[in-house]
């Protein structure tokens, strides 16, 4: 009965955040119609579609778990039939998938856009590096947020993942490695490219896995 | 099978500023708890422990014979909870939460839920932002006693109410009732509500239980004498006596144990017994807790 109250609860969140959802997919669609259009769109374009992304990661987070929280409805949602550990797995489990899938949706598409475009093929794996440190960035704040009902560290988990976003581009673009491939005309994913995606990638699951440690045994919830 | 819907056995919780101490409570079936105690007290608390919202420190806790936390899924199938700060999704209509809780509970009676629509006065299209606070309590109420739940857990459920909708809420608890099997525990700090509906009456303040027994037990035995006390007759000091208040002449004497034997004891030594009265449960409750607090204290 509880994996299926479980389900229930995953179409709820959806019902509430499919306008969130579906949104942010449009919106990213036409940031990346936007980028192709001119040099100084490209720029327009790239950054609006991070926005848009950073934007679905915190609403997202707000919207479905602080606001469940500050709002009492957590207390509707946990007095059905399921235990206060599914509960988090589950707010995390939606946390996670509700970024992930319009996530990948824009990231292959933006992928595809390089490819048929006129912006160089070169930019591929810069464009993945960016936009998995953003997947990273939703996998800590919604970890925090769950594990911890500090306001302020959620506050600080977003300064943090919306300031380092620029650092992440700025370090990108001045190592050689990265720089060098940027124009080319073909893709290449050398070692190093390769790395920071393995460690990208790496602390998202332990961030991931840790968030599923904390959440399941949080003990209080008012 | 465990005997009691609610059984509560040496729960403690302890937090920075405030400790839930060392809470028994029994709650057997066909029965209305009614939990009072002062802002503070720690009724919410306990309440919470009871749906495993928040893990006690130590102490068992036993719903429906379920163990809690560790049956809390199981137990909650059963349980119906409401609380004053309960909030259901303002942008959803009422129509919306009872199709997503008749798809959670197989329980749900679409037909008394209707009944209860109706009684209530409310409208299912309505989203629960357009309502007021009394209908949002009674919209909870409704999307509880429609799926016939074994227990109703109510936090404070008529606070801010108004006394038309007080009584609308305080009438279908007392029908829940009709079905023996099931039981109500409700907190409050409206001790009228509490003495209209409740057979069983537990105080807590700081923490602690101070008492806890049935309605009639307590109204029988908490009385009020007015003595005249002539100049130079010392009243005897009796155990079952709780508060002496003097001025002048007159003494007001306050007992939570009352029998023929304490106006007597008096009456041998000089004084004048006016009037025994009976006590409402507001003054039993304010006398209750003054007492545990000079006890405390001393």
């Amino acid at each position: 009965m509880s994996r299926s109250i479980v389900k229930r609860l995953l179409l709820k969140d959806l019902y509430f955040a499919r306008h969130l959802i579906v949104g942010s997919i449009v919106l990213g669609f036409g940031c990346l119609g936007l980028s192709i259009s001119g040099p100084v769109s490209f720029y327009v374009g790239t950054v609006s579609l991070l926005c848009v992304l950073i934007v679905l990661n915190i609403f997202l987070v707000v919207s479905g778990v602080v606001n469940e929280r500050k709002e009492r409805t957590q207390l509707f949602v946990l007095s059905l039939p399921i235990s206060t550990g599914q509960y988090m797995r589950w707010k995390l489990a939606f946390g996670f998938l509700a970024f992930f899938v319009p996530w990948l949706i824009l990231t292959i598409a933006a992928v595809v856009v390089i490819d048929v475009s006129v912006i160089p093929n070169g930019f591929i794996p810069f464009a993945v590096i960016v936009l998995m440190y953003l997947l990273f960035y939703n996998v800590l704040l919604l970890s925090v947020t769950l594990a911890n009902d500090s306001l302020a560290w959620n506050t600080a988990i977003i300064i943090f993942g919306n300031i380092s976003i620029n650092f992440v581009i700025a370090y990108l673009m001045a190592m050689p490695a990265v720089n060098h491939s940027l124009w080319g005309r073909e893709a290449v994913w050398n070692t190093q490219e390769i790395a920071i995606l393995a460690v990208e990638v790496g602390l998202s699951l332990v961030t991931l896995g840790l968030g599923f440690l904390f959440a399941s045994r949080k003990r209080d919830f008012i | 099978m465990n005997e009691y819907m609610v059984e509560l056995a040496g729960v403690s919780k302890a937090y920075r500023f405030f400790s839930l101490q060392d809470i028994h409570l029994r709650l057997a079936p066909g029965q209305i708890m009614g939990f009072v105690g002062p802002n503070g007290a720690g009724k919410s608390t306990t309440l919470r422990i009871l749906m495993a919202f928040v893990q006690q420190d130590r102490g068992d806790v036993r719903v429906l014979g379920y163990r809690m936390p560790q049956d809390q899924a199981e137990a909650k199938r059963e349980i119906g909870y409401v609380s004053e700060d309960t909030r259901l999704y303002g942008g959803a209509t009422l129509d919306w939460h009872m199709r997503f809780i008749a798809s959670v509970y197989p329980s749900w009676d679409a037909k008394y839920a209707q009944t209860l629509l109706h009684r209530f006065n409310l409208e299912a299209q309505q989203t629960i932002k357009g309502l007021s606070h009394g209908e949002r309590m009674k919209a909870s109420l409704l999307l509880v006693l429609a799926r016939r739940p074994r227990l109703l857990v109510l936090d404070e459920p008529t606070t801010g109410l108004d006394p038309v909708a007080r009584h609308e809420i305080l009438t279908e608890f007392i029908d829940v009732l009709s079905d023996e099997r099931r039981a109500v525990i409700f907190s409050s700090q409206t001790t009228q509500d509490i003495e209209l509906i409740s057979d069983q009456i537990t105080f807590i303040d700081r923490g602690r239980i101070i008492e806890s027994r049935d309605k009639e037990t307590f109204i029988d035995r908490w009385r009020r004498l007015q003595l005249d006390v002539p100049a130079g007759i010392t009243l005897p000091t009796l155990a079952a006596v709780t508060d002496v208040v003097t001025s002048g002449r007159i003494a007001t004497i306050t007992t939570n144990d009352f029998s023929p034997q304490i106006p007597a004891a008096y009456t041998e030594a000089g004084a004048v017994v006016r009037e025994v009265q009976r006590m409402t449960l507001e003054e039993i409750f304010v006398a209750n807790v003054m007492r545990s607090r000079k006890e405390t204290t001393a």
